[in-house]
């Protein structure tokens, strides 16, 4: 079966409200009841070691398995190894006409859906049903799982109820969801009794023993591989582990970071047939596999759990779900594996949906690099498929200093008639500012306003940062839109007693034609900046676009990882790159109390999504914000949630980023404050727009904006 | 971890999970059982083979001649206190089925048997498996259940409604 093309499912997911409040309430319980299952447990400490395990597994592929079919054909059991979906079809439709059986019943199996499966077996005349209740919901309705644990996920209660309809005696309203489990357990239990064969996947498959662990709720696996005497085990190659130790490992990520469990109702470890006079047939597909273990960035996606932690976490995700963020396989790993399963066109269109926030991989059980991962896949898309043509043009354009200037410059005046306020707002540009106020390119650019005269602050704040060199990184949109910012961030150093220096050539360092996929731009920019940089002998390069320090500090590596000089010399500048939240809290030390203004101003910190993901921000923006600043912080919920300004996505899928902002907003007004202060120039811009689209009084402001103002009011009151 | 404190941790997070937690003696552990069984009395109720061969006195609890009992009592080889887990083996192939297959299912297992982690029962688990070669081996964490529809907990999925563990003191099952 072919999904239709993403160009209509994107539309029918984006015009379907239904769906996005159905994601929204599961993405928003599945993040507490996580947090809840998870607490006390050292996350990361638990993942890297889990990660270790999986990677041994690709490591040692061929020994484990070996080990794996040796112990499983001593149980009894046959192995059949697959290359691809034909031959895996083909193993159980013969196994089927051997035996002469045509009921078929199934537990969850996301290979089962990446080789289709049930179209094969329906084709030559066999019955399947699938029993996973989600999984059976959607067969009824005659979808793909949009999930890869929770199948319906895409439907509410209403839509469930319909579908149930025909198997009730009576009439399901829909409001009880008991009395539709009821329905089902009771229609299933039929078809159960009369399967010939059971299908199961496997979680886990165990060379030790040649067990294979299935793990499960609802109790459907445990009866569809007890109930039929022969019973098939579809998996794929990446699921052996050496032993029941390792395995351990495994199901104590699982169930956390799929459903947010400790442990699911049922663990069972099957070790041979064992129904009497039953079978036992192990069908292990590669499909790909072995083309990504030769790949030394995607062989890490072969240590995926099928946990859907992904999905669960995805700001995308959450606007049009997982029949259009992804392809069979759905969430940040179907944008990364539907290439080597299913082929570059069918990954094309989901992967342009990434924001890059990077929390798919905070929440990763294997701790896969899926933004890199994604990335890569970006890159290949656009060699392939040809990429965004506007993107490019305006990526060209902007790795182009010179031209680029000259473009700004032209196109400040040129806005002047459609601007209002700080906003401008062109009449042709329906779709990408009717939701979002979108900001005038400023008159002057930082670089011409350059230098800001400012005097330190009196006493011993005024000698915080006193012989310190600052080289000031201004990034593009501070520098071309929101001068002032970078006025008030090279105050705050200025009044800490730092020398601030500006080096005059610098451009973008970047980011934007990395994220968009195309590194040879992002890496010839990335060698004018780190140029640029090495010319000066600052003792700090500081930067209030975090996402600056996020391009020089953690991509930078990767782009040139086949360039080993430039990679040094990226990482010299690495070593003398900050940015400004960073630089205050470890090199300036700025003590509690030093900048407070009892005002009782309350204020919301958001989270850059990197800032928080990447760089690992936790109580430090409270810190200055908080007990520096004294403001009085008020919580906001999902405050590390992506803004869904996302860079380039912005304005590729406009309807991605205001579905991602209208989530963000929400939030915002919960905070319940007049005042929201983050540190991405990009999330100010989006932010702003949006509340200003949205007739919102709520402020946004840089964390050197608020400290700027403290100074210059610290500053009056020492001068009166 | 003091076996009475183990118990209750697992009894606190096997409740959780919609299990309940039972602990009595041998000598009281028939009595306890009929007082279950007969809180429905119209239910049928069997004992697994393998438990009834290590505790012939439970025999007198089987009624009814249903295929499928509404009540199914068997032997839980060890407890997992961390995930409020019970591990259940049982050899008999329509012991297992009906374990499967009833509403209530009944685990009788030694207070003895409580270990504290999921890693701590792999040396278990492995007697079990490469020694014991017992080829379905089951941890069991509350009733079955489902969230597939809207992420809303339902109890009663395709496996029993109701979980009791009957913790037995002073019983070694090996022994018996």
């Amino acid at each position: 079966m072919q999904l239709e093309p993403f160009r209509v499912r994107y539309r029918r997911a984006l015009d379907d409200e239904q769906l996005r409040r159905n994601l929204l309430v599961f993405q928003r319980r599945w993040r507490s009841a996580r947090a809840a299952t998870l607490e006390g447990v050292d996350f990361p400490a638990a993942q890297s070691h889990l990660r270790d395990v999986k990677a041994r597994v690709i490591d040692k592929s061929a020994e484990y398995l070996a080990q794996f079919v040796a112990a499983a054909e001593a149980n009894g059991a046959t192995v059949t190894f697959a290359a691809g979906p034909e031959d895996a079809i083909r193993a159980i439709v013969s196994l089927a006409e051997a035996r002469g059986a045509g009921q078929i019943v199934k537990s969850k199996s996301m290979l089962s859906e990446e080789i289709d499966l049930n179209h094969g077996l329906e084709a030559v005349g066999l019955t399947v049903v699938e029993t996973d209740l989600g999984e059976w919901l959607v067969q009824l309705a005659g979808e793909r799982p949009s999930h890869m644990t929770a199948p319906a996920i895409h439907m509410n209660r209403f839509q469930t109820a319909a579908l149930l309809q025909a198997f009730a005696d009576e009439s399901l309203g829909g409001d009880d969801i008991a009395q539709q489990v009821l329905v089902a357990r009771a229609a299933l239990r039929e078809r159960f009794l009369a399967g010939e064969i059971g299908i199961s996947g496997a979680n886990i498959l165990v060379a030790e023993t040649g067990s294979a662990v299935l793990v499960t709720n609802e109790g459907n696996a445990e009866l569809v591989t007890s109930i039929p005497p022969i019973h098939v085990v579809l998996a794929g190659v990446e699921k052996v582990v050496s032993t029941f130790e390792d395995a351990a490992e495994v199901l104590d990520l699982l169930a956390p970071s799929s459903t947010a469990q400790r442990a699911t109702s049922y663990v069972s470890w099957i070790t041979g047939p064992s129904a009497p006079n039953g079978e036992l047939h192990f069908v292990l597909v590669d499909n790909g596999r072995s083309a990504m273990r030769e790949s030394a960035l995607f062989a890490d996606a072969l240590r995926c759990i099928r946990c859907g932690a992904c999905s669960n976490i995805c700001p995308s995700y959450g606007v049009v779900g997982g029949h259009v963020f992804g392809y069979i396989y759905s969430g940040a790993i179907g944008l990364v594996n539907t290439p080597f399963h299913h082929g570059i066109e069918h990954a094309d269109g989901p992967q342009s949906l990434c924001v890059q926030c990077n929390a798919c991989q905070t929440v990763c059980p294997v701790d896969i690099p899926l933004p890199r991962q994604i990335l890569e896949v970006r890159a290949w898309a656009a060699r392939e498929e040809g990429g965004n043509r506007i993107e490019r043009a305006a990526l060209s354009l902007w790795a182009r200093p010179r031209m680029f200037r000259g473009a700004a410059r032209v196109g400040s005046v040129v806005q002047r008639p459609f601007t209002r306020d700080e906003f401008v707002e062109p009449p042709f540009l329906g779709r990408l500012t009717s939701w979002r106020k979108l900001p005038a390119i400023a008159r002057r650019p930082f670089r011409d306003r350059w230098p800001v005269a400012c005097e330190r602050l009196p006493g011993s704040l005024g000698t915080l940062l006193d012989g310190i060199t600052v080289a000031y990184f201004v990034q593009c949109l501070t520098d071309w839109v929101y001068p002032a910012m970078g006025e008030a961030i090279s105050e705050v150093l200025q009044s800490l007693g730092a020398e601030v220096v500006f080096p005059r050539g610098q451009h973008c360092c970047g980011l934007p034609a990395a994220d968009g996929g195309y590194p040879n731009r992002a890496r010839a920019m990335a060698k004018s900046t780190i140029r640029t940089l090495e010319a000066s002998a600052a003792d700090y390069i500081v930067t209030g676009g975090t996402s600056c320090a996020v391009a020089v500090l953690h991509h930078y590596p990767d782009l040139f990882a086949d360039e080993p000089e430039w990679q040094m010399r990226a990482r010299s500048i690495a070593g003398r790159f900050m940015d400004l939240t960073t630089f205050l809290t470890t090199v300036a030390r700025l003590p509690a109390g030093a900048l407070t203004v009892e005002d009782g101003e309350e204020a919301a910190y958001h989270y850059f999504c990197q800032s928080y993901n990447v760089l690992g921000f936790r109580d430090e923006p409270d810190f200055l914000l908080g007990r520096v600043c004294g403001l009085g912080m008020q919580p906001l919920p999902e405050a590390t949630v992506c803004c869904g300004f996302g860079g380039s996505t912005s304005f590729t899928r406009p309807d991605i980023s205001k579905g991602i902002l209208e989530r963000k907003l929400e939030s915002v007004q919960t905070a319940g404050v007049g005042l929201l202060v983050t540190d991405n120039p990009g999330c100010i811009m989006h932010l702003r727009g949006g509340l200003a689209a949205a007739g919102s009084s709520i402020q946004v402001k840089h964390t050197g904006e608020v400290l700027a103002d403290r100074i210059r009011r610290l500053k009056a009151t020492t001068h009166s | 971890m003091a076996p009475s404190s183990a118990l209750k941790t697992f009894s606190g997070t096997a409740e959780r999970l919609g299990t309940d937690v039972i602990e009595t003696d041998l000598s009281s552990l028939p009595e306890r059982l009929a007082a279950l069984a007969d809180t429905r009395p119209e239910w049928s109720v069997r004992v697994s083979q393998e438990l009834g061969r290590l505790l012939p006195e439970l025999g007198s609890l089987c009624r009814g001649t249903a295929t499928w009992p509404e009540v199914m009592v068997g032997l839980g080889r060890y407890a997992v206190v961390e995930t409020g887990s019970v591990v259940v083996a049982e050899p008999s192939y329509g012991d297992r089925l009906a374990a499967l297959l009833c509403l209530h299912h009944v685990v009788v297992v030694p207070e003895a048997a409580l270990v504290a982690s999921r890693e701590e029962s792999v040396p278990r688990l492995r007697e079990l498996i490469s020694r014991e070669q017992a080829r379905y081996v089951s941890f069991i964490s509350g009733p079955s259940r489902t969230s597939d529809i809207e992420r809303v907990l339902t109890i009663g999925a395709h496996g029993p409604m109701n979980l009791t563990i009957i913790f037995v003191d002073g019983w070694d099952a090996h022994a018996a």
